[in-house]
Protein backbone atom coordinates (compact mmCIF):
# COMPACT_ATOMS: atom_id res chain seq x y z
CA UNK A 1 0.00 0.00 0.00
CA UNK A 2 2.77 2.09 0.66
CA UNK A 3 4.39 1.83 -2.78
CA UNK A 4 1.13 2.13 -4.70
CA UNK A 5 0.28 6.07 -2.78
CA UNK A 6 3.88 7.11 -4.64
CA UNK A 7 3.29 5.38 -7.74
CA UNK A 8 -0.01 6.34 -8.23
CA UNK A 9 0.93 10.26 -6.96
CA UNK A 10 3.53 9.98 -10.00
CA UNK A 11 1.38 8.78 -12.86
CA UNK A 12 -1.07 11.82 -11.79
CA UNK A 13 2.12 14.35 -11.99
CA UNK A 14 2.70 12.73 -15.58
CA UNK A 15 -0.26 12.55 -16.54
CA UNK A 16 -1.16 16.51 -15.77
CA UNK A 17 2.37 17.30 -17.53
CA UNK A 18 1.31 15.86 -20.86
CA UNK A 19 -2.63 17.44 -20.67
CA UNK A 20 -2.97 20.29 -22.35
CA UNK A 21 -5.87 22.65 -22.49
CA UNK A 22 -7.35 25.37 -24.93
CA UNK A 23 -6.57 28.70 -23.38
CA UNK A 24 -8.15 32.04 -24.30
CA UNK A 25 -5.03 34.53 -25.77
CA UNK A 26 -5.25 38.33 -27.26
CA UNK A 27 -5.70 38.05 -30.75
CA UNK A 28 -2.35 39.10 -32.42
CA UNK A 29 -0.84 39.69 -29.58
CA UNK A 30 2.22 38.52 -28.14
CA UNK A 31 1.31 34.78 -27.40
CA UNK A 32 -0.73 34.64 -31.01
CA UNK A 33 0.69 32.12 -33.03
CA UNK A 34 3.70 33.88 -35.30
CA UNK A 35 4.57 31.77 -38.68
CA UNK A 36 7.01 32.08 -41.03
CA UNK A 37 4.29 33.66 -43.60
CA UNK A 38 2.00 37.25 -42.66
CA UNK A 39 -0.48 36.20 -40.38
CA UNK A 40 -4.22 38.25 -40.84
CA UNK A 41 -3.51 39.84 -37.91
CA UNK A 42 -0.44 41.61 -39.49
CA UNK A 43 -2.61 42.90 -42.39
CA UNK A 44 -5.31 44.02 -40.41
CA UNK A 45 -2.92 45.96 -37.85
CA UNK A 46 -0.75 47.36 -40.26
CA UNK A 47 -4.09 48.29 -42.46
CA UNK A 48 -5.69 50.11 -39.41
CA UNK A 49 -2.41 52.14 -38.71
CA UNK A 50 -2.04 53.11 -42.82
CA UNK A 51 -6.02 53.95 -42.96
CA UNK A 52 -5.43 56.62 -40.26
CA UNK A 53 -2.52 58.30 -41.90
CA UNK A 54 -4.71 58.91 -44.84
CA UNK A 55 -7.52 60.27 -43.47
CA UNK A 56 -5.12 63.27 -42.57
CA UNK A 57 -3.61 63.55 -45.58
CA UNK A 58 -4.41 67.13 -47.02
CA UNK A 59 -6.44 65.67 -49.91
CA UNK A 60 -9.25 63.99 -47.69
CA UNK A 61 -8.65 66.41 -44.34
CA UNK A 62 -9.38 69.53 -46.45
CA UNK A 63 -12.03 68.30 -48.53
CA UNK A 64 -14.83 68.92 -46.20
CA UNK A 65 -13.61 72.80 -46.32
CA UNK A 66 -13.54 73.00 -50.07
CA UNK A 67 -16.38 71.29 -50.92
CA UNK A 68 -18.95 71.62 -48.11
CA UNK A 69 -19.11 68.10 -47.37
CA UNK A 70 -17.81 64.60 -46.26
CA UNK A 71 -15.75 63.10 -49.10
CA UNK A 72 -17.06 59.87 -50.14
CA UNK A 73 -14.47 56.86 -50.64
CA UNK A 74 -15.34 53.44 -52.94
CA UNK A 75 -13.16 50.94 -50.81
CA UNK A 76 -12.02 48.77 -54.19
CA UNK A 77 -9.79 45.54 -54.30
CA UNK A 78 -6.80 44.47 -52.73
CA UNK A 79 -4.84 42.72 -54.97
CA UNK A 80 -2.97 39.80 -53.47
CA UNK A 81 -0.08 39.44 -55.65
CA UNK A 82 2.31 37.09 -53.19
CA UNK A 83 1.95 33.51 -51.90
CA UNK A 84 0.53 34.03 -49.20
CA UNK A 85 -3.76 32.80 -48.38
CA UNK A 86 -5.17 35.10 -46.77
CA UNK A 87 -8.77 36.62 -46.13
CA UNK A 88 -8.69 39.87 -48.05
CA UNK A 89 -12.51 40.35 -47.02
CA UNK A 90 -11.60 40.68 -43.53
CA UNK A 91 -8.63 42.77 -44.39
CA UNK A 92 -11.26 45.24 -46.66
CA UNK A 93 -13.69 45.20 -44.10
CA UNK A 94 -11.19 46.32 -41.09
CA UNK A 95 -10.38 49.23 -43.51
CA UNK A 96 -14.44 50.07 -43.85
CA UNK A 97 -14.97 49.69 -40.48
CA UNK A 98 -11.91 52.38 -39.43
CA UNK A 99 -13.12 54.27 -42.08
CA UNK A 100 -16.69 54.75 -41.29
CA UNK A 101 -16.33 54.51 -37.61
CA UNK A 102 -13.64 57.92 -37.96
CA UNK A 103 -16.38 59.97 -38.74
CA UNK A 104 -15.10 61.74 -41.27
CA UNK A 105 -15.41 59.84 -44.45
CA UNK A 106 -18.60 58.31 -46.40
CA UNK A 107 -18.27 54.53 -47.46
CA UNK A 108 -19.54 52.95 -50.65
CA UNK A 109 -18.14 49.69 -51.09
CA UNK A 110 -19.04 47.24 -49.01
CA UNK A 111 -16.27 44.13 -49.58
CA UNK A 112 -13.31 45.16 -51.55
CA UNK A 113 -12.44 41.59 -51.35
CA UNK A 114 -15.03 40.61 -53.63
CA UNK A 115 -14.43 39.30 -57.36
CA UNK A 116 -17.48 40.36 -58.66
CA UNK A 117 -17.41 44.21 -57.26
CA UNK A 118 -16.37 45.77 -60.35
CA UNK A 119 -15.57 49.41 -58.32
CA UNK A 120 -12.75 50.54 -60.16
CA UNK A 121 -14.07 50.12 -63.75
CA UNK A 122 -17.20 51.77 -62.55
CA UNK A 123 -15.62 54.68 -60.81
CA UNK A 124 -13.03 55.59 -63.70
CA UNK A 125 -15.39 55.17 -66.97
CA UNK A 126 -17.96 56.14 -64.78
CA UNK A 127 -20.21 53.06 -65.73
CA UNK A 128 -23.49 52.56 -63.57
CA UNK A 129 -22.61 48.91 -62.77
CA UNK A 130 -22.59 50.21 -59.25
CA UNK A 131 -22.52 52.95 -57.03
CA UNK A 132 -18.70 53.84 -57.58
CA UNK A 133 -19.11 56.24 -60.04
CA UNK A 134 -20.60 58.35 -57.05
CA UNK A 135 -16.83 58.83 -55.15
CA UNK A 136 -14.70 61.03 -54.50
CA UNK A 137 -11.87 58.93 -53.84
CA UNK A 138 -11.24 55.42 -54.60
CA UNK A 139 -9.07 53.27 -52.40
CA UNK A 140 -7.18 50.37 -53.61
CA UNK A 141 -4.28 48.29 -52.66
CA UNK A 142 -2.00 45.18 -53.08
CA UNK A 143 0.18 42.62 -51.43
CA UNK A 144 3.04 41.68 -53.03
CA UNK A 145 6.40 39.60 -51.60
CA UNK A 146 10.22 39.37 -52.15
CA UNK A 147 12.10 36.13 -51.09
CA UNK A 148 15.86 35.52 -50.36
CA UNK A 149 17.52 33.28 -49.04
CA UNK A 150 21.23 32.91 -48.11
CA UNK A 151 22.35 29.47 -46.40
CA UNK A 152 20.41 28.30 -43.99
CA UNK A 153 18.24 31.25 -43.69
CA UNK A 154 15.52 32.34 -45.43
CA UNK A 155 13.72 35.77 -45.23
CA UNK A 156 10.40 36.70 -47.09
CA UNK A 157 9.83 40.44 -46.95
CA UNK A 158 5.91 41.17 -47.84
CA UNK A 159 4.69 44.57 -48.88
CA UNK A 160 1.34 46.02 -48.31
CA UNK A 161 0.48 49.03 -50.36
CA UNK A 162 -2.45 50.92 -50.30
CA UNK A 163 -3.13 53.88 -52.84
CA UNK A 164 -6.17 56.29 -53.10
CA UNK A 165 -7.16 57.80 -56.29
CA UNK A 166 -9.01 61.01 -57.31
CA UNK A 167 -11.77 61.38 -59.84
CA UNK A 168 -9.13 63.30 -62.51
CA UNK A 169 -7.56 59.58 -61.88
CA UNK A 170 -4.50 60.99 -59.98
CA UNK A 171 -3.06 59.53 -57.11
CA UNK A 172 -3.68 61.94 -53.82
CA UNK A 173 -1.79 59.62 -51.07
CA UNK A 174 0.34 55.93 -51.22
CA UNK A 175 1.70 53.81 -48.42
CA UNK A 176 3.62 51.34 -48.57
CA UNK A 177 4.54 49.18 -45.29
CA UNK A 178 7.06 46.10 -45.48
CA UNK A 179 6.87 43.04 -43.00
CA UNK A 180 9.70 40.79 -43.22
CA UNK A 181 10.30 37.69 -41.51
CA UNK A 182 13.22 35.44 -41.40
CA UNK A 183 13.95 32.05 -40.15
CA UNK A 184 17.01 29.93 -39.62
CA UNK A 185 16.64 26.38 -40.16
CA UNK A 186 18.13 23.58 -38.38
CA UNK A 187 19.42 20.83 -40.39
CA UNK A 188 18.15 21.15 -43.65
CA UNK A 189 17.90 24.43 -45.21
CA UNK A 190 14.28 24.88 -47.60
CA UNK B 1 39.77 24.59 -15.17
CA UNK B 2 41.99 27.44 -16.35
CA UNK B 3 41.73 26.65 -20.46
CA UNK B 4 38.14 26.59 -19.40
CA UNK B 5 37.84 30.45 -18.36
CA UNK B 6 40.05 31.40 -21.05
CA UNK B 7 37.88 29.63 -23.74
CA UNK B 8 34.65 31.22 -22.15
CA UNK B 9 36.32 34.82 -21.92
CA UNK B 10 37.71 34.47 -25.23
CA UNK B 11 33.74 33.43 -26.89
CA UNK B 12 32.55 36.34 -25.08
CA UNK B 13 34.91 38.69 -26.68
CA UNK B 14 33.91 37.17 -30.05
CA UNK B 15 30.13 37.19 -29.94
CA UNK B 16 30.80 40.83 -28.57
CA UNK B 17 32.89 41.32 -31.91
CA UNK B 18 30.28 40.61 -33.71
CA UNK B 19 27.78 42.97 -32.43
CA UNK B 20 26.65 45.97 -34.27
CA UNK B 21 24.97 49.07 -33.42
CA UNK B 22 22.71 52.19 -34.54
CA UNK B 23 25.05 55.46 -35.30
CA UNK B 24 23.23 58.78 -35.76
CA UNK B 25 24.09 62.17 -36.55
CA UNK B 26 21.47 65.06 -36.61
CA UNK B 27 21.08 68.48 -36.78
CA UNK B 28 21.72 70.45 -33.70
CA UNK B 29 20.06 73.41 -34.58
CA UNK B 30 16.59 72.52 -34.96
CA UNK B 31 14.24 74.16 -37.70
CA UNK B 32 10.88 72.86 -36.54
CA UNK B 33 9.20 73.77 -33.33
CA UNK B 34 8.16 70.68 -31.44
CA UNK B 35 5.12 70.24 -29.09
CA UNK B 36 6.41 67.80 -26.41
CA UNK B 37 3.99 66.12 -24.79
CA UNK B 38 4.14 65.32 -20.79
CA UNK B 39 3.60 61.34 -20.03
CA UNK B 40 3.19 59.60 -17.06
CA UNK B 41 4.70 55.86 -16.36
CA UNK B 42 3.56 52.91 -15.13
CA UNK B 43 6.46 50.26 -14.91
CA UNK B 44 5.34 46.96 -14.01
CA UNK B 45 8.56 45.20 -16.08
CA UNK B 46 11.53 47.06 -14.77
CA UNK B 47 13.88 44.86 -17.49
CA UNK B 48 11.68 45.79 -20.25
CA UNK B 49 12.16 49.42 -19.66
CA UNK B 50 15.97 49.02 -19.31
CA UNK B 51 16.43 47.38 -22.58
CA UNK B 52 13.63 49.35 -24.78
CA UNK B 53 11.86 51.91 -23.62
CA UNK B 54 9.95 55.55 -24.85
CA UNK B 55 12.24 58.65 -24.67
CA UNK B 56 10.07 61.31 -26.49
CA UNK B 57 6.29 62.20 -27.82
CA UNK B 58 5.70 64.93 -29.53
CA UNK B 59 2.26 66.08 -31.46
CA UNK B 60 0.47 67.75 -34.02
CA UNK B 61 -3.05 67.93 -35.21
CA UNK B 62 -4.03 67.40 -38.46
CA UNK B 63 -6.43 70.27 -40.59
CA UNK B 64 -9.61 67.25 -39.41
CA UNK B 65 -9.28 67.07 -35.85
CA UNK B 66 -7.14 64.15 -35.56
CA UNK B 67 -4.59 64.29 -33.28
CA UNK B 68 -0.91 62.58 -34.19
CA UNK B 69 1.68 61.54 -31.77
CA UNK B 70 5.11 60.83 -32.68
CA UNK B 71 6.54 58.36 -30.58
CA UNK B 72 10.60 58.21 -30.03
CA UNK B 73 11.93 54.46 -28.84
CA UNK B 74 15.39 53.91 -27.67
CA UNK B 75 16.95 50.27 -27.40
CA UNK B 76 19.30 50.91 -24.44
CA UNK B 77 21.28 47.62 -25.28
CA UNK B 78 23.94 46.56 -27.42
CA UNK B 79 21.79 43.71 -29.18
CA UNK B 80 19.00 43.87 -31.56
CA UNK B 81 15.63 43.98 -29.21
CA UNK B 82 12.19 42.98 -30.02
CA UNK B 83 8.93 44.54 -28.66
CA UNK B 84 5.45 44.45 -28.67
CA UNK B 85 3.50 48.13 -28.88
CA UNK B 86 -0.41 48.60 -28.77
CA UNK B 87 -1.76 52.32 -28.28
CA UNK B 88 -5.11 52.91 -26.92
CA UNK B 89 -6.78 56.33 -28.10
CA UNK B 90 -9.69 57.76 -25.43
CA UNK B 91 -12.33 60.71 -25.83
CA UNK B 92 -12.92 64.06 -23.39
CA UNK B 93 -15.02 62.00 -21.34
CA UNK B 94 -11.91 59.52 -20.92
CA UNK B 95 -13.62 56.50 -22.92
CA UNK B 96 -11.74 54.35 -24.88
CA UNK B 97 -12.33 55.06 -28.43
CA UNK B 98 -12.23 51.41 -30.51
CA UNK B 99 -10.53 50.60 -33.43
CA UNK B 100 -10.77 47.76 -35.95
CA UNK B 101 -7.00 47.52 -36.84
CA UNK B 102 -4.40 48.93 -35.01
CA UNK B 103 -3.95 45.85 -32.13
CA UNK B 104 -0.23 44.88 -30.88
CA UNK B 105 2.67 45.56 -33.58
CA UNK B 106 5.77 43.90 -33.10
CA UNK B 107 8.53 46.31 -33.42
CA UNK B 108 12.27 45.42 -34.11
CA UNK B 109 14.78 47.79 -32.93
CA UNK B 110 18.47 47.53 -33.84
CA UNK B 111 20.73 47.82 -31.16
CA UNK B 112 21.15 51.21 -29.75
CA UNK B 113 18.90 52.58 -32.11
CA UNK B 114 16.07 55.09 -31.56
CA UNK B 115 13.30 55.47 -33.95
CA UNK B 116 10.04 57.47 -34.49
CA UNK B 117 6.90 55.96 -35.01
CA UNK B 118 3.50 58.23 -35.75
CA UNK B 119 -0.11 57.25 -34.31
CA UNK B 120 -2.56 58.66 -35.56
CA UNK B 121 -6.23 58.79 -33.23
CA UNK B 122 -8.52 56.93 -34.88
CA UNK B 123 -11.67 59.61 -34.99
CA UNK B 124 -10.65 63.30 -34.37
CA UNK B 125 -12.92 63.00 -30.75
CA UNK B 126 -9.95 60.75 -29.56
CA UNK B 127 -7.90 63.31 -27.75
CA UNK B 128 -6.01 61.37 -25.36
CA UNK B 129 -3.74 57.83 -25.79
CA UNK B 130 -1.99 55.51 -23.28
CA UNK B 131 1.36 53.17 -25.03
CA UNK B 132 1.76 50.01 -24.11
CA UNK B 133 5.00 47.89 -24.71
CA UNK B 134 5.76 43.93 -23.97
CA UNK B 135 8.26 42.35 -24.69
CA UNK B 136 8.27 39.63 -27.40
CA UNK B 137 10.42 36.64 -27.50
CA UNK B 138 10.09 36.13 -31.28
CA UNK B 139 12.78 37.95 -32.67
CA UNK B 140 12.47 37.18 -36.16
CA UNK B 141 9.67 39.27 -37.27
CA UNK B 142 10.55 42.63 -38.07
CA UNK B 143 8.25 45.57 -39.27
CA UNK B 144 9.39 48.59 -41.41
CA UNK B 145 7.36 51.73 -40.78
Amino acid sequence: MKKTIPLVFAAAVLLSGCATSPTRIQAGGPTAVTTMGVDLADFKNTAGEMVKEMLVHPSVAGFRAQNGRLPVVAVGKIINRSDINVDLGQIAGRINEDLLNSGTVEILAQDAGAATANARDAFENDRKINSADKADFYLEGQIMVLEAKEGKTKEKNYTFQLRLNDRTLRTRWQRSVDIGKQKRTGGIAW
Amino acid sequence: MKYGIILAAAAVLLTAGCRTSVNTVESADKAGIIQPVRDKRVMTDSSLAKRVNVTAIVERTAANGFRQIQVQYTNFRNSDQTVFVSVEWFDANGMRVTTAGGGWMQQHFMARESRHIVYTAPTPEAKDFMIKLIENPNYEYRMFN
